[in-house]
């Protein structure tokens, strides 16, 4: 587990993601494709902004009804992905994105793949920077239209 | 059957819905790298027509898939060519191959 101090309130998060957006927005003017790993972090911070404040995260059987392994503590939930150990399942942000907030969850998971493509793999390659753009664009006006809440 | 086994049929499975659900018609290649460590299962996909509109629709139909195996791996995906994939070379992980 990293020592390095998380955001924990929805200020710190939106902070953040107006942070990376506009870096995103200077790298994207300049072409460089790091843009992408920028754009995918401010979505992930408005998701983390939006989840601290999703009513389902106060109501344990709301919660128990999507997922036994969704919790009111995932609200917290820092890592991506989860997993399978031996305290059994974990939710990552992007299992609770796939199975809380459906209109974001094609975006968000391809803003991750490009995000992933660009930090581990060849580069963005194939993937358009324009439809990156606009997965990301439809990430952060579903948060400002509040659409980023569990139905 | 063997943890082993169970993680190779676990793989291959995912790797059929997989395919299933996109269409092969769609695909040029797609790969499943399950890892035992901590059950995650890389998906990787290479379409015929790489575009916005057919990656949309293969997520869709992927989704399909992470509901159908949520219980069993911690699902993610990716277009094209994936680091991701010398894991499978490890002995705690298992890979499918469609091409």
């Amino acid at each position: 587990m990293s020592s390095v101090p998380v955001a924990r309130d929805v200020q710190t998060h939106l902070t953040r993601s107006v942070a990376h957006m506009e870096t995103g927005d200077r790298l994207r003017q300049l072409g460089d494709e790091w843009f992408a790993v920028c754009y995918f972090y401010s979505a992930y911070h408005m998701v983390k902004a939006a989840m601290r404040v999703d009513p389902i995260f106060d109501d344990i059987a709301r919660c128990a009804a999507v997922h036994p392994a969704l919790s009111v503590d995932s609200r917290y939930a820092e890592h991506h992905s989860g997993g399978l150990g031996q305290n059994g399942r974990s939710l990552g942000v992007n299992e609770i994105v796939f199975k809380l907030y459906e209109k974001i969850r094609v975006p968000y998971t391809r803003l991750h793949s490009a995000s992933v493509a660009v930090r581990y793999a060849g580069g963005l390659g194939d993937i358009s920077p324009v439809t990156v753009k606009d997965d990301f664009d439809a990430v952060r006006t579903a948060y400002l239209a509040g659409d980023i809440v569990a139905p | 059957m063997t943890a082993v086994d169970e993680l190779s049929a676990l793989t291959q499975s995912i790797g059929e819905h997989a395919v299933d659900a996109i269409g092969p018609k769609h695909l040029a290649e797609l790969s499943v790298v399950v890892s035992s460590i901590d059950m995650s299962a890389r998906v990787t996909i290479s379409l015929r027509e790489n575009n916005e509109k057919e990656q949309r629709r293969a997520l869709e139909k992927l989704f399909g898939v992470q509901e159908l195996f949520f219980d069993d791996v911690s699902m993610t995906f990716g277009f094209g060519e994936d680091a991701d994939l010398p894991a499978a070379q490890s002995t705690g992980s298992r890979q499918y191959s469609y091409a």
